[in-house]
């Protein structure tokens, strides 16, 4: 019984809108958290609390992008039913499974992902570390089985059709027998660490071009950059796989986004071009290309949209640019990953050219995967279950579609920008001391022209005693000595760093001091009630922790300037 | 807010059998928005403010806020009687509809609900709050199941739940998964729970010190240890620690171009494995064998590569 609706196009649109936006988080959720476990691995191995600061950061920002992506994943499962009851009423005891496993997965990363935001300094080490391990497992699992259910749409099985319902229903194998779905499945986890390294590393990048090249800057670009790069190549490998699956499961798929008319033998490839209904025009032919990557035989027989009728094709434009677009720039990002593996591999630097590329390369990314996406969801049209049934059968019946659709750009807008707010804030949070390069022969990184970053700099390089202690101090577990060393330390006001020296913060908001924000004239206006102590820059965290003792900081930072001013004088 | 009044509208509508069965076959706005549904929504309002704040006031006691957990207290006793108050009108509302909430399980499980709230109102007057939270989860609990005893058998207007109902294999494979999900979920939920609870995840005045955390290596050595001495001392020390962590890094990087030569050889491999199963083979299982080739060379590479130079 199929209902009359006005508005399927806006339907359509709709789950596309919903699809779009959560997908790239999906991305941040799949290889996020393994980028964020290296970096805290590379702390326990070495000691280094840059790696720690990283991770740190990191985790912030992945807890962040994971809130904003619960929101989009429950707007799409929601849409899911919806918009098309009439696929849930009659495949749903089908594909159920999938979503049903998916929800556990999800309830286990969320869990974890709190547990390791929150608990940085509040868990021992290794317990902590391996708080995270579940949610990087949480994200491969729950991508995994979503995508079962894309699988099964573009591959059904597991059923028989009895008057238009699906009966004798074989769940698991429906979902994981596909023969479709490991090739989808593992095409969409290395596009994971694509988008997820290229876009962090483009703003590591960006933040090199700007003159921000210390060590953290460098080593966050260096792991990011390097899980992109290792993905991108090998995705093309991936890629291929997967069109060949696709040419040999929907056949009128593939030649959609070949803009194939007709079944040829010997097919040939085009480049670029527009499909006019009959053939492609104005593209650059090379014979025999097509045939020989979806067959491995330059004679085989590729089957054209002609074995179906006008109805049942796929808008093929559509469907080829996208397809042309994810392949191109996906080709663009591979030689970008060699280039950088090579240098790197090489110990050499990093050109101008090069770190333009990479931030270029963030975006693009997500460009690539959208048109991915629109490629094999476009490109089942019209079906919703491939050859079983169609969107328009699946549609829902009411009537307000429009308003939906309206609602929901405008929730996406908003949420959009509360996002960038979110991350710019995070970004904003001033590095502690040590993720500085420190002072000495390790750490004349001074191409820094940034103004701030250099007056800390020469600020430390005479003075900074602070390094050791403030490290033992900063550990989870500090035992009775360090406490009263760090006691004394605190008493005495020790010289230390110039201003700018935040510790980031114990709570997860780390919100920044108010000496950082004031240095950077961000603060100008404020009430006067603002308790100027706070203005001393070197609090850190102990101010936080002694707040009843505030008071008397100030007098105490007046006599830490005076130790300062003696030690530089007098070396 | 928005949440629990809307998802407790939908319940309430489907209670009073306001949702048809069909493609959107019932009306858009008084399915949902008309005084039956209405009262549900508000109830699940009510019931969300309620757990808020005796599990809050729960929270307050621990952190040892008095003035808090007073607060909270009262807010629990109000949100109880608004929340009992709401129940009750909506069992006069419920009788005269569909709902059968007189039969058996339904009316013990409303029984269990009434003495639970009126429980946990004593407990939170009295400021127990520990097993209020207990009392306040059941009183909650046994609403909701009660009103899945009331509605059974019947679904919608014209389907009970067993028409509604996936077939057999579906239902044995959700059961499994869902057994198999709660396996993980469970301890999951007791850790995340015993965690937040004993205090374990709050801000670090609170916190116990945990055991010593794994120390790692590259740190300063003996002289920074015991550093309350004066600046000069300190100085040096702080010296000491920045040359210990530059040798712990030349002894890293030496490390890595050690690991270099297994690492680029296990990356070759798994690339030409890979590339070569996954692009010229067509048999799932060497497919499998091909994605562990690929996987092998990016984690190889990865190794090579993440870190800076010389790190």
């Amino acid at each position: 019984m199929d209902v009359n609706q006005h508005y399927l196009f806006e339907a359509r649109q709709m789950q596309a809108l919903s699809l779009a936006v959560h997908i790239p988080l999906v991305c941040f959720g799949i290889a996020f958290p393994v980028l964020v476990l290296f970096a805290e691995w590379r702390y326990l191995r070495t000691g280094d609390q840059l790696y720690r600061t990283l991770a740190r950061r990191w985790s912030r920002i992945m807890l962040a992008l994971f809130a904003v992506g619960v929101v989009t994943g429950t707007i799409l499962s929601f849409e899911l039913g919806l918009l098309w009851p009439v696929w849930m009423q009659d495949f749903g005891n089908v594909f159920g499974l999938g979503f049903t496993l998916e929800g556990f997965s999800f309830f286990l990363e969320a869990i974890f992902i709190g547990i390791y935001a929150y608990g940085w300094d509040r868990l021992p080490a290794r317990a902590h570390f391996l708080a995270g391990i579940p949610v990087a497992v949480a994200g491969v699992a729950g991508s995994l089985f979503v995508i079962s259910v894309n699988g099964w749409m573009n591959h059904p099985s597991g059923f028989t059709l009895v008057d238009g319902r699906a009966a004798d229903v074989r769940p698991w194998s429906a979902l994981f027998a596909n023969p479709m779905f490991w090739s989808e499945y593992v095409h969409m986890y290395f596009a994971a660490y694509i988008v997820c390294g290229f876009l962090l590393a483009g703003a590591y990048a960006w933040a090199l071009l700007r003159g921000r090249r210390g060590r953290y800057e460098r080593t966050a670009l260096g792991i990011s950059l390097a899980a992109g790069s290792v993905a991108a190549p090998l995705q093309v490998i991936v890629g291929d796989w997967a069109a060949r699956d696709v040419a040999t499961y929907q056949p009128v798929k593939l030649a959609a986004m070949e803009g194939l008319a007709t079944t040829t033998r010997g097919a040939a490839e085009h480049l670029l071009g527009w499909y006019n209904g009959h053939a492609v025009v104005w593209g650059v032919e090379i014979p025999r290309l097509l045939s020989l990557l979806a067959f491995h035989n330059p004679d085989a027989t590729v089957t054209g949209l002609d074995i179906v009728p006008l109805a049942d094709q796929p808008p093929v434009n559509v469907v080829r640019f996208a397809f042309q677009a994810m392949v191109g720039i996906g080709t663009l990002l591979a030689l970008l990953g060699l280039v950088y593996l090579y240098l790197r591999l090489r110990k050499r630097g990093l050109p101008r050219l090069v770190l333009w590329a990479v931030v270029a390369a963030g975006p693009l990314s997500v460009v690539a995967l959208i048109a991915g996406w629109i490629t094999t969801e476009v490109g089942r049209q019209p079906w919703i279950v491939y050859d079983v049934m169609r969107v328009s059968q699946a549609v829902t019946g009411a009537s307000d579609i429009p308003v939906g659709y309206g609602t929901l750009s405008a929730v996406y807008l908003a949420l959009a920008v509360i996002v960038f707010l979110i991350l710019r804030r995070l970004a904003g949070i001033p590095l502690p001391a040590e993720a500085i390069d420190p002072p000495g022969p390790q750490g004349s990184q001074a191409g820094a022209n940034d103004g701030l970053r250099s007056r800390r700099l020469h600020a430390r390089r005479d003075g900074g005693v602070h390094g050791a202690g403030r490290r033992r101090l900063r550990r989870g577990a500090v035992d009775a000595a360090h406490r009263r060393a760090a006691a004394d330390r605190r008493a005495r006001r020790a010289p230390g760093a110039g201003p700018g020296q935040a510790r980031d913060g114990a709570g997860l908001g780390g919100q920044p001091r108010l000496a950082d924000l004031r240095a950077r004239g961000v603060l100008d206006g404020l009430p006067g009630r603002v308790r100027l102590d706070h203005l001393d820059p070197r609090g850190a965290a102990a101010d936080r922790r002694d707040r009843d003792h505030l008071p008397r900081c100030g007098l105490r930072a007046a006599r830490g300037r005076g130790h300062l001013a003696a030690n530089l004088a007098g070396g | 807010m928005l949440t629990p009044f809307a998802l407790g509208t939908a319940v309430g509508a489907i209670a009073v059998g306001r949702v048809p069965v069909g493609n959107a076959a019932g009306n858009q706005v008084t399915s949902w928005l008309s005084p039956a549904p209405v009262l549900v929504g508000a109830l699940a309002v009510a019931f969300s403010g309620y757990l808020a704040a005796v599990f809050l006031a729960a929270d307050s006691v621990r952190y040892g806020d008095a003035a808090l957990a007073a607060g909270f207290r009262r807010r629990a006793l109000l949100a109880g009687v608004v929340s009992g108050a709401l129940a009750l009108a909506g069992l006069l509302v419920m009788r005269s509809s569909v709902l059968d909430l007189a039969k058996g399980a339904a009316l013990a499980l409303v029984c269990v609900s009434g003495a639970a709230g009126l429980a946990t109102l004593a407990l939170c007057w009295s400021s127990r709050f520990g097993l209020a939270r207990l009392t306040a989860a059941l009183a909650v609990a046994a609403v909701v199941a009660g009103w899945a005893a009331a509605q059974a058998p019947r679904f919608l207007p014209g389907m009970t739940v067993a028409q509604a109902a996936a077939g057999m294999s579906t239902l044995t494979a959700l059961v499994i998964a869902v057994c198999c999900g709660l396996a993980v979920l469970v301890p999951s939920l007791v850790l995340l729970f015993t965690l937040f609870l004993r205090g374990r995840l709050d801000t670090p005045e609170t916190a116990r010190p945990g055991e010593a955390a794994v120390a790692p290596p590259g740190e300063a050595a003996g002289p920074g240890a015991s550093a309350a001495g004066p600046t000069a001392r300190t100085a040096a020390a702080d010296r000491a620690a920045r040359d210990g962590a530059a040798q712990g890094r030349a002894a890293q990087g030496r490390a890595a171009r050690d690991r270099a030569g297994p690492l680029g050889a296990a990356a070759a491999l798994g690339l030409a494995a890979g590339a070569g199963l996954l692009v010229f083979t067509d048999a799932p299982w060497t497919h499998v064998l091909g994605v562990a080739g690929l996987l092998l060379a990016a984690v190889a590479v990865f190794a090579l590569t993440a870190t800076p130079p010389g790190d």
